[in-house]
């Protein structure tokens, strides 16, 4: 994280994405890491038996992936000021393809600040939405 | 432990501390949580990146501490809410920067609990300070519980 990857911030303007390729084993690790050892999330045979008919990923690493776009593009005040609405519309199962992806919706310069709104969302291969919501944060100018 | 919450509904008050805990941060535990979101910014990882970038030294990514305010107690056998519950709605407010050697204080509040079409919910609040009493975030997770 060098720079921040967005440069002459405009409204509209699209955040570069991060990839993330699910599988059992990840989520495994993300439980055995958090201590999230809930059943839903690493016991394949009980997520048979649920209405996602599978094990589902942590809602906290799909967040984790939406923060990791948000510290690519923005840099530092993304640690400080950083603030996210997330929502988990849809399921993430091992084998899934995830896409964090996002929009810069609004940008309001008070001052010496600028005030910078966005939309996210995480897609899979089938381009369903399996979170969305909003992040905002500030920029010192 | 506290009840949990799915088989003691009506004993759960809102607004009181659930859980807490102080948490060391610890060069090990940020590459843990590094490799289990597969961010491998080399900031997470070497002190001297961290500095170039201007940090104080290795930082933790801004979600690090969610893993401690949440999973621990939220779901599995030592958990607050039964198996098979979802977790639908997450806000942060992050407010601070969590650096190797720094020491987390959590706390866990009941937030709020309803029932809609039919369906419980229920809400924890979350407080995270550092040793300098610092507020590093706020957090609100909504869960859908298991009927």
């Amino acid at each position: 994280m060098s720079q921040p990857l967005l440069l002459n911030l405009q409204e509209g303007m699209e955040l570069f994405g991060v990839v993330k390729h699910l599988s059992q084993e990840k989520i495994n690790r993300f439980a055995s890491v958090s201590g999230g050892t809930g059943m839903i999330h690493v016991d394949p045979e009980f997520g048979k038996k649920t209405r996602f008919q599978s094990t589902v990923a942590h809602g906290i690493l799909l967040l984790a992936y939406v923060s990791e776009m948000m510290k690519n593009n923005f840099g530092k005040p993304w640690f400080t000021s950083g603030d996210m609405d997330i929502r988990f519309v849809g399921p993430a199962k091992p084998g899934d393809t995830l896409v964090a992806r996002g929009k810069i919706q609004k940008l309001n310069v008070i001052q010496e600040k600028t005030q910078v709104s966005c939309l996210v969302w995480i897609e899979n291969q089938r381009r369903e939405k399996v979170v969305e919501g909003n992040t905002q944060l500030i920029l010192e100018s | 432990m506290p009840p949990k919450i799915g088989t003691d509904w009506d004993s759960w008050e809102v607004g009181k501390e659930i859980d807490g805990a102080v948490i060391v941060v610890t060069k090990e535990l940020i590459s843990h949580y590094v490799q289990a979101v597969e961010d491998y910014d080399p900031i997470f990882l070497n002190p001297a990146d961290g500095e170039k970038a201007g940090f104080e030294g290795l930082v933790a990514p801004p979600s690090f501490h969610a893993q401690f305010t949440y999973m621990k107690w939220a779901t599995g056998d030592a958990g607050w809410v039964p198996q098979g519950s979802v977790h639908v709605q997450q806000k942060f407010r992050f407010r601070g920067i969590v650096l190797e050697g720094d020491h987390l204080r959590t706390k866990v509040i009941l937030g709020d609990k309803y029932e809609k079409n039919g369906r419980k919910y229920i809400v924890y609040k979350t407080e995270v300070t550092n040793q300098r009493g610092e507020l590093v975030s706020l957090g609100e997770m909504t869960n859908i519980l298991a009927s």
